[in-house]
């Protein structure tokens, strides 16, 4: 269905004991690449499993290309490539055999374009899988999900265990999956440097719940770090999410750097200096909730 | 469904192969040994008993191969790779059961084939090995098997499936139930909801367990002396009065029954937990 978005979440709630997520409300248009940051069990994994009808939600409504995903028909998956912390192969075949398993499920499997890629990954077609490294694991991972050349990937950390070569080798890829502006990748990481590469927007996703959703340029642009003097005393300084005073030594952390620079001209602040952020930091100081340290 | 089950048969074979050599050739040379030292068993020289009882070992075996499979399919988390196929959840399911359950159903066969044989052989069959006694050991073979399985999903009711989403069904793609399922607010209501959640999970898979239970009661009743031949021939317990045909249609519908319940359990389940 054309100009419906890759994917729709709407209200998706999912309960473990101990963990709630949701609701989510997240949206991926065709052509963008989303990525998807936040700590270790924070729901990453859980929301890309419900995208990929992996797991059942409580409430909530999920649309994949514009149809809801019934579980009683699974032709809709057929649109979806998936890299999981779970792979599943069979791991006494080789990759090759495993490779041609799935050619015999997947409509528009290319053998020859997943040879291709397996190439580009310098990855053994004739070895076991149980005789494989983690990282040529991963590299069967996304070989697997890249094969039939389909218009949602979701992809849930999938350059751990990969050296820094071939990681670039595997954004490299994604890269040109993306060229035909159809399709679209829903990145799970907390590997940042990767995302900041490919990512168009960000989701910052924190115990369940989402924190953030914002432009990679805007957050680049928007973010500063400054410090200035003014006074022994606390102030209220706009859009700072992380505060520190030191006597009359003041260090903020603002997710609009102009605006917070013109509230401090207006009051005076001497020694006014600002340094842009890096996504890492930027994510950093997202996801732990900001900071308001003060002293003397 | 079929092609994931013929998939699935092409990659194990090995395995059934594997086990019937081990399953035959085994017990075989246990035989020829006490065979050279003149050994009788009721009455049989050893190596006639033990062909004769051939039959049963390939069946076994096949069981066997089936057991290393479901185990093997658990370990490598194959569910999760099919998952991600364009099947449907019910197809995902079947093929869960039937791989196994085609082991046994392909030793059967082979296995009727080898009593011919052996008749041939010794020309009388072996009093406790016709088959009739065959066919049910095969039932309960099947039911055993789908008893592993059924005894896999309720284990994972408790860790992995919430149950609203259980007594809801599948919720992708459509409404939850409105305000009712909106979050409370953090703090001791939620905290209470969640008791809530472990307590109903618990309870759901307990009651999956009285379910396996009562399956396994009846099987007891129904077809374990004539199927496992743990008890003497002749000896009469169970409501079939030794009429191994219908011993064999009950075991053969509680396998069923197991199945069902399998598969209304995996079509519920969440497939990764947090």
């Amino acid at each position: 269905m054309s100009g419906a978005p890759a994917f729709a979440l709407t209200g998706v709630e999912k309960r473990f004991p101990g963990f709630t997520l949701g609701p989510i409300d997240l949206e991926l248009e065709p052509g963008t690449v989303l990525g998807f940051v936040g700590p270790n069990g924070s729901g990453k994994s859980t929301t890309l499993g419900c995208i990929a009808g992996l797991v059942v939600p409580e409430a909530g409504s999920i649309e994949v290309f514009g149809r809801r995903p019934d579980p009683r028909e699974g032709a809709w998956k057929a649109d979806l490539g998936v890299v999981a912390e779970t792979h599943g192969f069979y791991m006494n075949r080789s990759v090759e055999e495993n490779l041609r398993f799935l050619s015999r499920f997947l409509p528009g499997w290319s053998q020859e374009r997943a040879r291709r890629l397996a190439g580009r990954f310098a990855l053994p077609l004739d070895k076991q899988v149980r005789h494989l490294s983690k990282g040529n694991v991963a590299k069967l991972a996304l070989v697997a999900a890249l094969g039939h050349t389909p218009r949602l990937l979701l992809l849930d950390e999938p350059t751990a265990g990969l050296d820094p070569v071939v990681r670039s080798e595997v954004l490299d890829v994604l890269w040109e999956v993306l060229e035909d502006g159809e399709h679209a990748i829903f990145y799970s990481t907390h590997i940042l440097s990767d995302i900041s590469r490919l990512a168009d927007e960000l989701v910052f996703l924190r115990d369940g719940r989402i924190l953030l959703r914002s432009g990679k340029d805007a957050l680049t642009d928007g973010w500063r770090r400054i410090s200035f003097r003014l006074g022994e005393r606390d102030v209220a300084v706009a859009a700072a999410v992380e505060y520190r005073r030191v006597r009359a030594e003041h260090q903020v952390v603002s997710d609009d750097g102009e605006a917070t620079l013109a509230q401090l001209r207006e009051l005076g602040a001497e020694a006014i200096e600002q340094s842009r952020m890096t996504i890492d930091e930027i994510a950093v100081t997202i996801l732990k909730g900001g900071s308001h340290v003060a002293v003397g | 469904m079929w092609r994931l089950v013929r998939e699935g048969l092409r990659i194990h074979r090995r395995v059934l192969l594997s086990a019937w050599t081990t399953g035959t050739l085994g017990p075989l040379s246990a035989f020829v040994v006490l065979a050279h030292f003149g050994v009788k068993i009721d009455g049989w020289q050893a190596l006639a008993w033990a062909a004769a009882a051939l039959p049963a070992y390939l069946l076994g075996a096949s069981a066997v191969a089936g057991w290393i499979t479901i185990g093997t399919e658990l370990s490598e988390h194959r569910v999760r790779l099919h998952a991600l196929l364009p099947l449907s959840s019910g197809d995902l399911a079947l093929a869960q059961l039937v791989l196994p359950s085609a082991m046994v159903l392909i030793g059967l066969p082979v296995s009727h084939a080898a009593a011919v044989l052996a008749r041939a052989m010794h020309g009388t069959p072996a009093p406790w090995l016709g088959h009739t006694t065959l066919n049910l050991m095969a039932a309960h073979l099947l039911l055993l098997l789908q008893l592993t399985l059924a005894a896999k999903e309720v284990t994972a009711l408790r860790d992995t499936v919430s149950w609203k989403a259980w007594i809801a069904g599948p919720a992708t793609g459509r409404r939850g139930g409105g305000s009712e399922s909106r979050p409370q607010p953090d703090g001791e209501p939620a905290r209470g909801r969640e008791r809530d959640e472990i307590k109903a999970g618990t309870v759901l898979s307990t009651l999956g367990w009285f379910v396996l239970f009562a399956l396994v009661c009846a099987e007891i009743v129904i077809g374990v002396p004539y199927s496992t031949l743990i008890f003497p021939p002749g000896l009469r317990i169970g409501v079939h009065n030794g009429n191994l045909a219908v011993c064999t249609a009950a075991t053969s519908a509680l396998a069923i029954v197991t199945a069902a319940f399998t598969v209304t359990l995996f079509r519920r389940r969440t497939l990764i937990a947090r």
